[in-house]
């Protein structure tokens, strides 16, 4: 008889050992992945203390160039790899359709969206990577959980979010705003929210853990890119709310990492973060660049986020009469990763 | 136990005395009124469930554990006409229809009584099944919280609450909550509290308005939609302007199949339109109704006697409709 060995299966990323929740006097505003800013940008704007400039640094744009033919077939490859031709099957969440209310459609069977995310954007970085010389020696970390807890006016909040994918490599981003334009930024005035507080539907609990965390835990490597995944077929946010969870992804990811390794004086960062931010949902791309200056979130020096309107990669991406189709295929997305990817 | 010593002074004839009451302090006297005593087989009135009573006979709203206000939306058990006490059906024309989630309307709409305002904005305009009036999600500061929503409130819109009563009248804006003796005379108004720090009970249907008849030395008379007046205590709050969904009361239901989906059971077809006997009433308004002020609650002691009363309990007869 031969001896089976049973192995325990490996333990799930999301779960860590010592970060036990414990009931504390002090009530603290937890934003997770299911927070969306009542408002959209400005909420998220008075929350990190940011001013949104409307476009991508020029440095990004300028490395944003028309790609090639062949190149242009690859991303193609890469879409259908993720959407259609994958062998792989789960039972895919219900879909409720709006014009027939209580009418239980067939359950279909296919590539559940993290899956299709997944494998697209790990399809795309091998393709940048073989654009951008120097890209390779980059690390990829896969589902990161990051911990951040902050002091906003006189109450506690804590960013607790999850990346697909952080890129990380061995020198930092340069700073893209010097200090001149940082000091000239302290003029300008937040969006007016009132009568709402930026911590607005994001409830206080008394039980939390105060552990702060960055995904990646090594000294060596600075933030390059993380990656954001909106695993749902439908999402209830609008363009303006998706374009202000990336702002909050930015800042939490940026300021995880310069609580874990920066050194900071007072609230202001001697050297500021610098880190881009790719966030996806079905075909759309919302791009944006981030410098954290400051982890005061009330004062006067402001954080920089560059960022524009989401672009779609394609407009339909099925199966029809048996063949795989692709149409309003968008080149203009893989040509500002190409740009992103590129910085260094 | 401390609270048997007051129990023998009051109740000496009683041999077995057994006290439930949960509210008592060993040092507390108790009020005349608050005995409640149960005397003999002979039950001439029983305060029974019955239709007109105002009570929600339709579902069963499961609020949160810790009882904090929450704009989530809760799960509600249907009753079916049944009173959540007893289990009997109370009104037989209440049963079935589509699943509803419960908005947890705040109904008290307070401000500051210093002369400043609260003000909120809305985030946008609702539908709720439970009632036949629109409801907006107002938020100010980290609060957000369910009201119902006036005919021309919309998103985006600022309105202020304030308890205040200056001496000249505020000029009334729709949307905004005043103090009723605060408010000028024939303004439209909704939800209006009865009694003040009751909550709003009149006039929450949809596009209905009272309005504001005359004002006494002590007192503030509205008319409801009904035509019937109400004198108010001028701190009574209430909301300016019409109820939402001002169009509702004009649509049909449709069918029988679409009052079933909307709760209600077949009824009887006896009602005869023209007889006289169902007609409309010609009669003079009934008087002015005054609300008194909100009692303090007071705990009720029951005392039950263990050696004397029936062998069996006695289950009072009720109507049972089928």
């Amino acid at each position: 008889m031969t001896k089976i060995e049973v192995v325990d299966p490996p333990p799930q990323p999301s779960v860590l050992q010592d970060w036990k929740t414990e009931v504390k006097d002090t009530p603290c505003h937890v934003f997770n992945k299911r927070f969306s800013p009542l408002i959209g940008m400005p909420q998220v704007q008075c929350l990190t203390n940011s001013v949104v400039q409307s476009s991508l640094p020029k440095s990004v744009l300028d490395c944003a160039t028309k790609i090639t033919e062949e190149e242009d077939k690859k991303v193609k490859e890469a879409i259908f790899h993720a959407h259609l031709l994958d062998s792989f099957q789960a039972k895919l969440p219900k879909v409720i359709n709006m014009d027939r209310p209580g009418w239980n459609e067939r359950r279909e069977y296919g590539i559940p969206f993290g899956r299709k995310h997944k494998t697209l954007t790990y399809q795309l970085l091998l393709l940048l990577d073989q654009q951008v010389p120097g890209a390779l020696e980059r690390q990829l970390v896969e589902d990161t959980l990051t911990q951040v807890t902050l002091k906003h006016s006189d109450s506690l909040m804590q960013i607790n979010h999850e990346a697909a994918f952080i890129v990380s490599s061995l020198t930092p981003l340069p700073q893209l705003a010097d200090n001149a334009e940082i000091k000239s930024l302290q003029e300008e005035t937040l969006p007016d929210i009132y009568p709402l507080s930026p911590l607005v539907n994001c409830r206080a609990f008394n039980t939390y853990c105060l552990k702060d965390s960055y995904g990646v835990a090594s000294n060596n490597l600075y933030p390059h890119t993380i990656f954001i995944h909106q695993n749902q077929s439908r999402m209830k946010l609008s363009e303006d709310q998706f374009a202000g969870i990336s702002l909050l992804h930015a800042f939490s990811h940026a300021a995880a990492y310069a609580k874990a390794t920066g050194s900071i004086v007072g609230s202001n960062l001697e050297k500021p973060v610098v880190l881009q931010v790719v966030h996806m949902h079905r075909q759309y791309f919302h791009m944006g660049v981030f410098q954290l200056n400051t982890l005061n979130l009330t004062g006067t020096t402001k954080n920089i986020f560059w960022t524009q309107p989401w672009e779609p990669l394609f407009s339909k991406c099925c199966f029809q009469a048996a063949q795989p189709v692709l149409e309003g295929y968008n080149p203009r997305v893989f040509e500002l990763l190409k740009g992103l990817h590129a910085q260094c | 136990m401390g609270s048997m010593k007051v129990m023998g002074v009051l109740c000496r004839e009683f041999r077995a005395v057994t006290l439930a009451s949960r509210s008592l302090l060993p040092t507390t006297v108790c009020a005349r009124d608050a005995l409640q005593q149960v005397r003999g087989l002979n039950i001439s009135h029983i305060n029974r469930p019955a239709p007109g009573d105002h009570k929600n006979y339709r579902y069963k709203v499961h609020y949160p554990e810790d009882g904090q206000y929450t704009i989530k939306h809760l799960k509600t058990t249907k009753l079916g006409g049944r009173d959540p006490e007893t289990g009997r059906i109370i009104v037989g024309t209440l049963g079935g229809g589509a699943k509803r989630n419960y908005r947890w309307i705040d109904w008290f709409r307070y401000g500051p009584t210093d002369g400043t305002f609260l003000e909120e904005r809305v985030i946008g305009i609702l539908y709720d099944p439970n009632r036949t009036a629109r409801i907006a999600l107002v938020a100010s500061g980290i609060n957000m919280r369910y009201i119902v929503a006036t005919e021309n409130m919309k998103k985006g819109d600022l309105i202020r609450t304030s308890s205040y009563i200056p001496r000249i009248t505020v000029r009334p804006k729709e949307g905004d909550a005043y103090p009723v003796g605060a408010l000028p005379v024939s303004t439209l108004i909704n939800c209006v509290e009865n009694r003040p720090g009751d909550g709003a009970r009149l006039i929450k249907a949809a596009g209905t308005a009272g309005v504001i008849l005359r004002k006494m030395s002590d007192k503030v008379v509205v008319q409801l939609p009904t035509k019937r007046e109400v004198a108010l205590d001028p701190q009574c709050m209430v909301t300016v302007g019409r109820v939402s969904n001002i169009d509702h009361g004009k649509k049909h239901v449709g069918s029988a199949q679409r009052r079933r989906w909307l709760g209600r059971r077949p009824a009887s077809g006896w009602w005869q339109r023209k007889d006289g006997y169902c007609g409309r009433k010609i009669r003079p308004l009934p008087p002015i109704k005054t609300y008194a002020p909100l009692q303090p609650k007071v705990p009720i002691m029951t005392l039950t006697l263990d050696n004397e009363g029936p062998p069996r309990p006695v289950i009072p007869s009720t109507d049972r409709v089928t």
